[in-house]
């Protein structure tokens, strides 16, 4: 999801340890109209890293778990805000026919990294590090970098043989969670999710997912990324989906390279079956929707398509697709009705395609109304 | 005339727009009826150009226009006199970063969409409209289609990734209005990464829409695209636009053109506008009533201009008339759609989940009364997926009240059916974040069904799973307590139960277990009652009383006022303390004055003790008592099922 734009808190110079303290009071939208207003966080960074220590223990033993959690949530704050402007500066280095890839983190990363660390000095994680981290994760989804998640690995094939990726400054954040939360099953999902972008490691997620498929929590997720990283291999070029759709054109799907748009559809089958998240539901009908239109079956996807309305009325991605697929039947009426009254609904409502890749970035609202709430406490 | 000329002619068909005759009254014509007179009209948008330059002057008579190849008689209509629509498209999405590029500030987008619609806005007559789509990670409608004058726009979500595709098909989706054409103008940046359309199906709606689409490269996005997929994998799928389709080709089928990038700047909207804006206005508008073809499907149109037979015609393909609609059903559930009421017995799980919706429990309860086949409802909804596939609170609650009817089932397979609903939706109910209070108190309920049906040997290992979820939750603590004494106490509970389990469950045992649920001060005095009850069976009367002394004098839950008072007349009356016994029956009586259990507790006591003529009253009461009369006792066994409504109630509320 974008940023809201328009915000009229003018660019400052920044005190972290003020900013902590209006934090602190629950002045919170003031703060992150702040933070938005910054065009450059490396300051506060350095802020945070000199005085953010002492700033936590300023007020005693007993407060001094809420000062924790306060700094780290603002580190967060500002991570979420700074993200789109900035994230890492990937370097090529060339030395004696080799090429070194290195990365330097900015600001956002860092700030991640720096509330991440404050947290874990705890010997054992409590309820709201777990929260604090699961927000932070989904920070960082949303920045859909799999080399700040899971380390710059370089898969077979990812780059070439002469290419060397420095390993020096990796953040691993996924690793941190592992340790600190071995049984969570969001940071499990967590690591196929960071890779299921990445063409090298498509096996190794793959394995991930299906490794996950019986597990109850995410089981249905697992199932569902699996089913789109399959109809993501068996069209993936293709165009088909609505060339095969479009005009009564009898054309005949392309032959797949690699995956089965019928294994596609049968692993949705069993994601809604796994589920009540209507986040998964909606994904899993929307892209049998998807998978049905390749095969050439309208009437079955223009179900699939409804089937996925009826959990989100209003969603964007279904609202097109099914508008599209009915306009391009002749069923111009129905399908222009359904995109305007669509686009004309305010507040847009989320839309699980849209934020496919962003990940646990959907939970993002409740995750920081949980640490907000134990701050205000 | 032209015939002659050496200049290349260019006769470009645009803006197809089926449109019903101003006046006509709704559609009469069958399915494939063909075209009749005067009934409806199509109007085209034709500009002719001469190596890019307006040619005037033409008339109706210069155009041969035939609809899937019948010739057709063609008035032209002065554009002058149509009214504009415009759709202005600014892709307002990430800036990536690239040598060609620069990244604009949030406000700095603001400023420039503000001059860009300004500029538009300038050039469109008091009659005409605009409205603004932004594409960004959603395509948002800023504002609607409305008169030009003082648009402007104070905020936007900016810096998501392009659905360039989706922003395109929403513009072109819009139907024409009678009288107006309508002029599609998209800012386009960057490639597509999230759209749910794919190119192709963007060159599809084109061929069909009723806009003309102008599309003008703002900036490049080849080398930024390049550099931005390196740092970080927008993309959902491979990027929307990867086939073939070019813009350039979906903006020729709609009658418009691509405006390119220059090769080192960017372009600005305004400079394109009067251009645009003045060869729509300047074009030709031709007008024809289909005769001599099928009224509905796609209609393949050609134009010529035969006075000048060497002219390069780009032309719309044609255009579609709709068929009536037909409408498919959802994929599974009930949808949210509200069947009308039915007089008879509710037979499917539609049926059910429209009484459901309704919100009256009492009219849910008994529609699962009536229901003839529960096993079938159940398996509809475990084959067919849930009812309220976007409230899966709502979709929990009627899980339980689907299962706690299948419990007390006819046959065993029912009831068997319901056990496993149950036990699947046990795992179905976890948030995706993690254990909450609504599914501890799903799991309170569920296990109070178990309870209500005696099936102890599924509720022992049921409520070891819920605890696990929820430790702290007393009311599962308590029911861990109640099971326990169920199947240390009661054959019905043990039966079916093995011998090995069976022998982890003993009196003692149970007792431990309500001694833990006393810490907690929700359950503690029903912990202590039924501690007590267990105690008195034991033949631990003493002990019994010291539970029962335990308990909150002012104990507002009636029930558990009346279980109190009655357990203790029954040990009192055990340890042969029968004055206090008596007053403990009494007590109980006026804590729930039509209790059966009561009434016999105090009746016998009193035939011993010499007060025959109450003893008497007592009796005649119980024997007259009204079927409908209710003691909570006769379900002590039952344990916590005594609060499902209750329980169902918060749950609802929580749903809420």
């Amino acid at each position: 999801m974008g940023s809201g734009a328009g915000s009229t808190a003018a660019a400052q110079t920044l005190v972290a340890t003020n900013l902590l303290d209006q934090y602190l009071q629950g002045r919170f939208e003031e703060v992150v109209a702040t933070l938005s207003a910054q065009e450059d966080l490396n300051d506060l960074v350095e802020q945070l890293k000199r005085d953010g220590e002492t700033w936590v223990d300023a007020d005693g033993p007993s407060e001094r778990a809420r000062r924790e959690l306060t700094a780290a949530t603002l580190a967060l704050e500002a991570a979420r805000v700074g993200e789109i402007k900035e994230w890492k500066d990937p370097q090529e280095l060339g030395v004696a026919g080799y090429t070194y890839l290195i990365t330097f983190w900015e600001a956002p990363t860092k700030l991640l990294e720096w509330g991440c660390a404050l947290l874990r000095r705890s010997e054992q994680p409590g309820p709201m590090e777990r929260w604090w981290q699961l927000a932070a994760m989904a920070v960082a989804q949303r920045a859909k970098d799999d080399e700040f998640l899971y380390g710059g690995v370089n898969f077979p094939g990812r780059y070439s043989r002469t290419t060397m990726v420095s390993p020096t400054l990796e953040i691993e954040h996924l690793r941190h969670l592992r340790e600190r939360f071995p049984g969570e099953p969001r940071f499990q999902i967590a690591e196929p999710i960071a890779l299921e972008f990445v063409p090298s490691a498509v096996d190794l997620a793959t394995k991930m997912f299906r490794a996950l498929q019986d597990e109850v929590d995410v089981g249905g997720e697992a199932t569902l990324r699996l089913g789109a990283m399959e109809l993501r291999h068996a069209t993936a070029g293709s165009g088909a989906r609505s060339r095969v759709a479009a005009g009564g054109s009898t054309a005949p799907p392309p032959v797949a390279p690699r995956g089965s748009v019928d294994e596609a559809l049968a692993l949705f089958r069993r994601a809604e079956s796994l589920t009540r998240d209507p986040w998964v539901i909606y994904l899993s009908r929307y892209l049998s929707g998807w998978a049905l239109e390749a095969k050439n079956h309208p009437v079955e996807a223009e179900r699939a398509y409804r089937g996925a309305l009826a959990v989100l009325p209003r969603a964007q991605s279904v609202s097109v697709s099914l508008g599209s697929l009915l306009f391009r039947q002749g069923r111009r009426s129905e399908g222009s009705a359904l995109v305007e009254r669509m686009i004309a609904a305010d507040p847009m409502p989320p839309d699980p395609w849209r934020e496919y890749a962003a990940a646990d970035y959907r939970f993002w609202p409740e995750l920081l109304a949980r640490l907000r709430a134990e701050i205000r406490r | 005339m032209m015939a002659g000329r050496r200049l290349a002619m260019a006769v470009v068909l645009a803006g197809w727009a089926v449109l019903r005759a101003e006046g006509s009254g709704p559609r009469q014509e069958p399915p494939q009826a063909v075209f009749r007179a005067a009934t409806e009209a199509v109007f085209a948008d034709v500009s002719v150009e001469i190596s890019g330059a307006r040619m005037p002057g033409l008339t109706a008579s210069d155009f041969i226009l035939t609809d899937n190849g019948v010739p057709q008689r063609v008035e032209s209509v002065d554009p002058q006199a149509m009214p504009i629509d415009v759709t202005v498209i600014e892709d307002v999405s990430h800036g990536t970063r690239s040598p060609w590029k620069f990244d604009l500030s949030p406000r700095e987008i603001i400023e420039r969409v503000n001059r860009d619609i300004s500029a538009l806005a300038a050039m469109l007559r008091p009659e005409d409209r605009i409205r603004l789509l932004t594409i960004d990670t959603y395509v948002h409608q800023v504002f609607p289609m409305q008169p030009a004058a003082g648009v402007s726009i104070s905020e936007l979500a900016t810096d998501g990734a392009s659905s360039a595709n989706d922003g395109l098909i929403i513009a072109m989706l819009r139907p024409g209005e009678p009288g107006r054409r309508h002029l599609v103008i998209a800012g386009m940046r960057g490639s597509d990464r999230t759209s749910a359309a794919e190119r192709s199906a963007v060159r599809e709606v084109a061929r069909q829409s009723d806009a003309v689409l102008h599309v003008v490269e703002r900036e490049a996005s080849q080398l930024g695209d390049r550099h931005n997929q390196r740092n970080r994998s927008w993309g959902v799928l491979p990027s929307r636009g990867t086939d073939e389709v070019t813009l350039a080709g979906v903006a020729a089928l709609t009658g418009g053109t691509v405006h390119p990038i220059g090769v080192f700047g960017t372009r600005d909207l305004i400079r394109e506008f009067k251009e645009i804006v003045d060869r729509f206005r300047g074009g030709y508008v031709l007008r024809y009533v289909p005769q001599g073809v099928k009224r509905d499907g796609w209609h393949e149109i050609a134009v010529r201009v035969p006075a000048v037979p060497n002219a390069t015609i780009r032309a719309r393909r044609g255009y579609f008339a709709e068929a009536p609609a037909v409408s498919v059903p959802a994929a599974s559930g009930a949808t949210g759609a509200a069947p009308t009421a039915r007089p008879m017995a509710p037979a499917t799980l539609q049926d059910l989940a429209a009484i459901f919706d309704r919100g009256d429990d009492g009219a849910v309860q008994r529609a699962l009364r009536q229901t003839r086949d529960l096993r079938r409802v159940m398996r509809e909804y475990r084959d067919g997926g849930t009812p309220w596939p976007g409230e899966p609170k709502r979709d929990a609650i009627f899980v339980l009240e689907l299962a706690a009817s299948g419990v007390i089932g006819r046959d065993a397979e029912t009831r068997d059916d319901a056990l496993a609903l149950l036990r699947e939706y046990e795992d179905l109910v976890r948030p995706p974040l993690g254990v909450d209070a609504f599914e501890c108190a799903w799991h309170g309920a569920a296990i109070s069904i178990l309870q209500g049906a005696l099936r102890a040997g599924v509720a022992a290992e049921t409520v070891d799973r819920q605890i696990a979820r929820c430790p702290a939750d007393s009311r599962l603590l308590l029911a861990r307590a109640v099971i326990g004494d169920q199947l240390a106490s009661t054959s019905t509970a043990r039966a079916g139960v093995s011998r090995e389990t069976l022998a982890d469950f003993t009196s003692s045992e149970a007792l431990l277990r309500y001694e833990a649920a006393m810490k907690y001060p929700g359950v503690a005095d029903e912990a202590r009652i039924r501690a007590a009850w267990l105690a008195y069976r034991n033949g631990q009367g003493p002990s019994a009383l010291a539970y029962l002394d335990r308990v909150q004098p002012a104990i507002a839950d009636p029930i558990l006022r009346y279980f109190s008072h009655l357990v203790r007349g029954q040990v009192l009356r055990s340890m042969k303390r029968f004055d206090e016994a008596i007053a403990a029956y009494r007590a109980a009586l006026e804590a729930w004055p039509t209790a059966q259990s009561a009434r016999v507790g105090l009746m016998t006591l009193t035939v011993t003790h010499g007060d025959r003529r109450e003893a008497e009253m007592l009796a005649e009461a119980v024997q007259s008592a009204p079927a409908t009369a209710f003691d909570p006792w006769w379900f002590y066994w039952q344990g916590q099922y005594l609060d499902f409504s209750a329980v169902l109630e918060q749950l609802r509320e929580m749903a809420r």
